[in-house]
């Protein structure tokens, strides 16, 4: 129990000191161990930078980014940095906003949808003057929203993670496969043919890098087996 | 071109849509044959000014405009290769220079 307490106070492990008593999350030691035992994104944050800038700062700091995609990335990327100094999992975009990414801007959407704990979300977009509604964090003036649908990775997403660097920060993206199923698994579930489409334009845009075995294997889980092969072979 | 964001209105087109497809409510991607015809050094650059409408609206649209689509996203992708400001270090690792 000393290591455990030890790596509490170091910011070694996922948890919260509240009235005097350190808490652990099940959820969050659960994707910590997955992260430790998971090749070399492992979660490292004695190697990380130091925490974002607070409130003004951060409106000036992202009014630097002429782009909005890039603005968007370099914004998570500081709250990546601020919740692994305090000990959390980093942040993972998800959703339409990963969409965007792996299209380089050619789809567009307003939130941010990241797979974090709720907690330090609460915690340091509140410091950086983001207002909670429902299930959102905003501030309006940066045309920011945030949202965190889940709080954990499936086994095997945290391997296939893009790392993107930007303005000495990292901010991380599903992989580009998690995307595409997902993708088909909306359209399947939503009846959304054009999230079909949208699977098919990250496929072929992106079909040289593709992890084959693992986008099949995940589609299969998914149920969307069939809807993957047409895309692959419609080829859009 | 984009209107200041509403959060109110977001809200309700969002609850029956479940995302932010209308257009002007968001920063809206380049269309494909905005792209095309944008002289070179708007792309992408300058990419506000070939940003006249959103690329995710859920209007049907044909196996042609689809094509376009993704043509268009792979000059995207490629431009900000080769503009130098995406950098791809490794496998799944991109390096965005500048600002």
């Amino acid at each position: 129990m000393r290591t455990v307490y030890q790596l509490a106070r170091d910011g070694g492990i996922p948890s919260v000191r509240m009235g005097g008593r350190w808490r652990f999350r099940p959820a969050d030691i659960d994707a910590w161990l997955e992260s430790q035992t998971r090749g070399p994104r492992a979660w490292t944050p004695a190697s990380q930078p130091p925490p974002a800038p607070e409130g003004d700062q951060l409106a000036a700091f992202l009014s630097s980014f002429a782009d909005p995609l890039e603005k968007r990335l370099a914004f998570v990327g500081r709250l990546t940095a601020a919740c692994q100094s305090r000990g959390w999992l980093p942040p993972v975009i998800v959703g339409g906003h990963a969409v965007e990414f792996y299209s380089a801007g050619g789809y567009a959407t307003v939130d941010i949808d990241l797979i974090s704990a709720s907690e330090p979300l609460d915690e340091i977009l509140g410091s950086w003057g983001f207002e909670r509604r429902g299930r959102h964090w905003i501030r309006e003036d940066l045309g920011l929203v945030v949202e965190a649908p889940s709080s954990r990775l499936i086994p095997g997403q945290r391997d296939r993670l893009t790392e993107v660097r930007v303005a000495g920060t990292t901010a991380y993206v599903l992989g580009v496969e998690d995307v595409i199923v997902d993708r088909l698994a909306a359209c399947v579930h939503w009846s959304s043919d054009n999230d079909c489409r949208w699977a098919a334009v990250l496929a072929a845009a992106h079909g040289a890098d593709l992890d084959l075995g693992y986008l099949r294997s995940r589609a299969a889980e998914m149920d969307v087996k069939t809807q993957l092969e047409d895309v692959l072979e419609k080829k859009v | 071109m984009t209107r200041r964001f509403d959060f109110e209105e977001w809200q309700g087109i969002r609850g029956g849509m479940r995302a932010v497809q209308a257009a002007g409510l968001v920063e809206a991607g380049p269309s494909a044959s905005a792209i095309r015809s944008a002289p070179a050094g708007l792309r992408p650059k300058d990419d506000q000014t070939i940003r006249p409408r959103p690329l995710h609206s859920h209007r049907p649209r044909g196996d042609e405009e689809w094509r376009a689509i993704a043509d268009g996203v792979r000059a995207l992708l490629a431009e900000r290769v080769a503009s130098g400001r995406w950098v791809w270090t490794g496998p799944r690792r991109l390096m965005i220079l500048g600002r």
